[in-house]
């Protein structure tokens, strides 16, 4: 479990590794985040599909960023 | 195809799935909880709320502009309402036409107006009225037209525009009753007069007197440029003056003295209305004269009475002479040639030849608001003139968002 872990947080993105600190992981977060939001959008303005896809891709897509990514 | 792509990407699952397993601890719960508002804030940001409330094939239009605390006037906001796409793009065609038909002007044509169509229906047509030359402008029509249906509304054979005061009675200034001829009126109508002056507030819906005639005092209208409340009626009241600024206009009260308004502040010959500064103690308010008061709380746009026509809701008014009715509408962006030697553009169609008589003109024409109290109403232009003549009567005047383009005036 603990070996799992390590190896995650060493594994993962090496952008995790180069930003050090919480503040520069949250402007991360902020900034991935924002990109996805603004891909949605665009891809649902082209669609035209429902507003509740949307909010249930938008919290979907943050849940699984937040649990594949280090935690703050 | 690619095995090592997918053992990595398995790999890769399986350490996510591992990270799931233990579960979501509270920090990971906050973090999504931080990040998800961040995301669904900037999803406001961008304006997703536009599109996505929108069914399939809707569009927002703006239909009012509409106070969000109903006592101050400069508390006004944006209504939308999600209308179908295919009835918006056939209602812009049908406007954009008519604006380039207005914009030739050509020999013979007197006038056109918007038609809008049922939402069902997704279609919108604009009605022509045309004096002579049938089939050459018949041509040119079909030229401009380009798929959009178009009505041809009035035509005569030979002869132009002055044929047209024989077949209808187009109420200009030289129809206004003269205020000496009140008593034995055409239509024997008796004028509303206010009677008492109460509180320091008239509402609109009752006679006002300019020097020369009679007329309908309409509701308070505002100037944001100067924050300023004016009293408001028809110019063509003020007959035989060219320039009625600074003309002193008065309210007649029942077994009373005449009460002073105010002096005119500013006279709009093509829209027809003239803009009254109140020098007395009695101030515009935004009401309107009917059995329990009228509170007006906005008015709407263009598209705003094209959703109306589509929805096939009714305008009413409340004039000085024949009183509180209601008629369908008949046109919307119309423009009118007819009358004098310039068009009026920006004019509303609705009801019938009996819906409007001379001393009626500067009342408005209105529409309960939908999202109001019950005493809400909406104001769609003024009236200020009736025509009729085989095939077609209505009442037209200017729509208020006319003025608002024009001038920054609102209701």
């Amino acid at each position: 479990m603990s070996d799992s872990s390590s190896h995650s947080s060493t594994g993962s993105t090496p952008s995790g590794r180069t930003i050090r600190g919480g503040i520069g992981r949250i402007i991360a977060d902020a900034i991935i985040v924002a990109a996805f939001v603004l891909l949605l959008t665009l891809l649902f303005l082209q669609t035209g599909w429902p507003r509740w896809a949307f909010y249930a891709a938008l919290f979907l897509g943050v849940a699984v960023y937040v649990s594949i990514t280090r935690p703050w | 195809m690619s095995g090592e792509t997918r053992e990595r990407s398995t790999r890769r699952l399986a350490t996510i799935r591992d990270r799931l397993d233990t579960g979501m601890d509270r920090r990971e719960f906050v973090r999504t909880l931080v990040t998800g508002g961040y995301a669904v804030g900037m999803a406001q940001f961008l304006g997703v709320e536009d599109f996505l409330s929108a069914d399939n094939g809707d569009v927002p239009i703006v239909t009012a502009l509409v106070r969000e605390d109903p006592d101050d006037p400069w508390s006004l906001t944006e209504r939308t309402r999600y209308v179908p796409a295919g009835w918006y793009a056939a209602v812009e065609s049908a406007i954009e036409l008519n604006e380039r038909l207005a914009q030739l002007a050509f020999t013979g044509y007197l006038g056109s107006a918007v038609v809008p169509g049922s939402y069902q229906s997704e279609t919108a047509t604009v009605s022509v009225g045309i004096s002579r030359d049938w089939g050459s402008v018949r041509d040119l029509l079909n030229q401009l037209a380009t798929g959009i249906p178009v009505d041809i509304e009035a035509i005569f054979d030979d002869g132009g525009i002055d044929d047209l005061e024989d077949v209808g009675d187009i109420e200009d200034a030289d129809d206004l009753e003269s205020v000496d001829g009140i008593d034995g009126g055409r239509d024997s109508f008796e004028p509303r007069l206010v009677e008492d002056v109460h509180e320091g507030y008239v509402p609109s819906g009752v006679a006002c007197e300019t020097p020369t005639s009679l007329a309908t005092l309409g509701p308070a209208l505002y100037s944001p440029d100067t924050e300023q409340a004016f009293f408001v009626t028809a110019e063509h009241a003020f007959e035989g003056n060219p320039d009625p600024v600074g003309e002193p206009v008065s309210l007649p009260v029942r077994d009373s003295d005449h009460v002073s308004l105010g002096t005119v502040a500013s006279a709009h010959p093509v829209e027809d209305f003239a803009t009254i500064e109140p020098t007395g103690d009695i101030e515009p308010v935004s009401l309107i004269d009917t059995q329990s008061p009228l509170r007006v709380r906005g008015q709407y746009t263009k598209l705003g009475l094209a959703d109306l026509m589509a929805r096939g809701e009714r305008l009413e008014k409340v004039g000085a002479m024949t009183g509180h009715t209601t008629g369908a509408i008949q046109g919307i962006d119309a423009v009118t040639c007819f009358t004098d030697d310039f068009c009026r553009y920006g004019q509303i169609r609705w009801g019938g030849q009996m819906d409007l008589t001379d001393g009626d003109s500067g009342s408005v024409s209105f529409h309960a608001d939908p999202a109001g109290d019950d005493e809400d109403v909406l104001i769609a232009g003024f009236n200020n003139a009736r025509t009729w003549w085989p095939g077609q009567s209505y009442v037209w005047g200017v729509g208020a968002y006319r003025l608002t383009e024009l001038h920054g005036y609102h209701f």
